[in-house]
């Protein structure tokens, strides 16, 4: 093992959590193949979740061992990032005896900027989610094509960071609960947006009007459903949580719907609807039905109240 | 109330019309009528909301299926808080907001329209507005101002908070009355049969009492628990989980006929459970 190669210090720590900045494809693959030649030889369960074409370079590199790693296309798992939460978590049960290794890419050139914002939430929550846990996690970010904003988000989201060739720790690793509270990335509500108040009563109008978007939009009935489902949760939750009314906002444009729904309760757990709901317990469901069939949701929740709107679109 | 007035068929222009809600739900059918009727004619209908705030009344006309928007977005209707016309200046002057509504009839024949069928909740009038003791005053020039002009009124009032001497009064100062529609058949049903529990329609927090006593009657039963689904039309994910409440051991609860909706929340939700699906 050479100097270059991550993970030659053993150092033990309650979760490892590390950014790998690489500026070339060589960097890429020497980096994150020691990553799991490590787990491999420790015998450590590896889960990586990266762009399918990443993945395919990851596979031919690890000389035939590649069967010993799992891999999920982080275009499928992190479509929506609040997904990859629960997806690292379920990985982590499976294999409950062992530590395990993880690499998640969920930033790559090209995603939206709401996107990228949710998935530097989620990088901020993994700080928070699996503390303890023992698992070791490294996320790759393509210094040569992000945006030097993203980069420096990356800093802040993970105690140490692989640049220029060697580790360091990061200097402006920020406390997770306090980035998902900061982090924002809400553009005002159109203003041909209709926006109006959702009483108990007014649930199945609401859906009518969320039918008659998602026909406009041209959504398929599969993905007209969820809509309807989903912001039928979400004003349930104003309902039942902030106990008045919330103001739903919906607008659309060819092949996608918006929803957003706004009230003055506030959500005060980070992994709200990031965990999968107990099957004997009565709460927490309408948020992990959200995160679920929506392909983005961005909440925001402070003293102010609670914003979350979410994008449903027709399968590309 | 008196002989005169007349119980409304057919709206004609010269009408000032009355109708006594008993809730919010008579309130919003009948005025659901009577925007979809003016809208048909092709007059300008203008409604002034007191309790509800306009941008929620065009979600619900919309919701029931009238083409709000684009009536709204084309001028022909026009909802406005009541605070614009009648309670725009105070105290409350029951001439000069005549007049301001006699000039609005003027407005929508310039811009085309038929008439003018203005529609108003009059529930303000029982909320002690400096001068609101002046209503039946106002009612009486209503009554003059639309004589002989394409234009027609719904005043509409709240039941419950008039005293039923200014109610007979008010009501006695219009030529008719509309009554509230029947209401629509209920959105869900319950049903429990001796082959098990059928749920019909929507279920959501408006209903949800009564899946939740339907499900408690079942699990008090014991057995393995039977529901009928085929009719089903939305449920969300707290219906959802009363009803996994029946899925114990060694009985699996059975739906029959399940779905997309109802599918796609059990696989969110409960992906290993193993609900008989027949």
């Amino acid at each position: 093992m050479t100097t270059t190669q991550p993970h030659a210090d053993e150092r033990r720590l309650p979760m490892w959590h590390e950014a790998l900045l690489y500026r070339s494809r060589d960097e890429y693959v020497d980096g994150l193949t020691a990553f799991l030649h490590e787990a491999i030889a420790d015998e450590r369960p590896a889960f990586v979740s990266v762009p399918a074409e990443h993945g395919d370079l990851l596979r031919a590199s690890l000389d035939g061992q590649s069967h010993l790693v799992r891999f999920a296309d982080m275009r499928q798992v992190g479509a929506n990032p609040n997904r990859i939460l629960p997806a690292i978590r379920a990985f982590i049960d499976e294999h409950a005896d062992r530590e395990v290794s993880f690499i998640g890419e969920p930033i790559w050139a090209g995603r939206s900027e709401a996107e990228v914002a949710e998935a530097t939430r989620h990088e901020a929550l993994i700080n928070h989610a699996f503390d303890g846990t023992g698992a070791r996690i490294i996320c790759p970010y393509d210094v040569s094509a992000l945006d030097p904003r993203t980069v420096a988000d990356a800093y802040r989201t993970h105690p140490r960071v692989w640049a220029d060739g060697a580790w360091v720790t990061s200097a402006d690793y920020t406390d997770p609960t306090f980035l998902w509270c900061t982090i924002k990335h809400l553009p005002p509500v159109p203003a041909e947006a209709e926006t109006f108040e959702v009483e108990t009563d007014d649930l199945p109008r609401l859906r009518a009007r969320a039918d008659a978007h998602a026909d406009d939009a041209k959504l398929d009935l599969a993905r007209s459903q969820d809509l309807a489902l989903v912001v039928s949760e979400l004003a349930s939750n104003s309902l039942n949580h902030a106990g008045h009314p919330g103001t739903v906002a919906l607008w659309h444009e060819d092949g996608t719907v918006w929803a957003q729904v706004t009230d003055r309760g506030r959500i005060t757990d980070p992994l709200a609807g990031r965990v999968q709901p107990d099957r004997t317990s009565w709460g927490g469901r309408g948020l992990w039905l959200v995160n679920n069939l929506s392909d983005l949701v961005q909440l925001h929740s402070d003293e102010t109240g609670t914003v979350i709107r979410v994008r449903i679109s027709r399968p590309s | 109330m008196t002989a005169r007035v007349r119980e409304a068929g057919r709206l004609d222009h010269g009408d000032h019309v009355c109708a006594v809600f008993e809730t919010p739900a008579d309130h919003h059918r009948i005025m659901l009528d009577f925007v979809k009727d003016g809208l048909r004619a092709g007059d300008r209908v203008a409604y002034y909301t007191h309790t509800v705030d306009p941008s929620v009344v065009l979600f619900r006309l919309a919701a029931d299926g009238l083409e709000a928007h684009a009536a709204a977005a084309a001028g022909q209707l026009v909802v406005r808080p009541a605070a614009e016309t009648c309670l725009a200046n105070l105290p409350f002057d029951p001439a000069g907001a005549v007049a301001s509504l006699g000039a609005q009839v003027e407005a929508a024949l310039g811009a085309g329209f038929a008439g003018l069928r203005l529609g108003g909740d009059m529930t303000w009038a029982a909320r002690g507005v400096p001068e609101g003791d002046r209503l039946l005053e106002y009612e009486q020039l209503m009554t003059e101002m639309l004589d002989n002009r394409p234009a027609l009124a719904l005043c509409q009032y709240d039941g419950a908070l008039l005293d039923s001497a200014t109610a007979d009064a008010a009501v006695g100062l219009h030529n008719r009355r509309l009554l509230a529609p029947p209401p629509p058949p209920p959105r869900a049903q319950v049903e429990m049969t001796a082959d098990g529990l059928v749920l019909r329609g929507e279920f959501d927090l408006s209903n949800a009492p009564a899946l939740v006593a339907a499900v408690d009657q079942l699990l008090a039963d014991g057995g393995q628990a039977h529901v009928f689904v085929d009719e089903l039309v939305f449920i969300d994910g707290q219906g959802a989980a009363q009803l996994m409440r029946l899925h114990r051991t060694p009985a699996p609860l059975v739906l029959h006929g399940a779905p997309a909706i109802l599918r796609r929340i059990l696989e969110v939700c409960w992906p290993e459970a193993e609900v008989c699906l027949p």
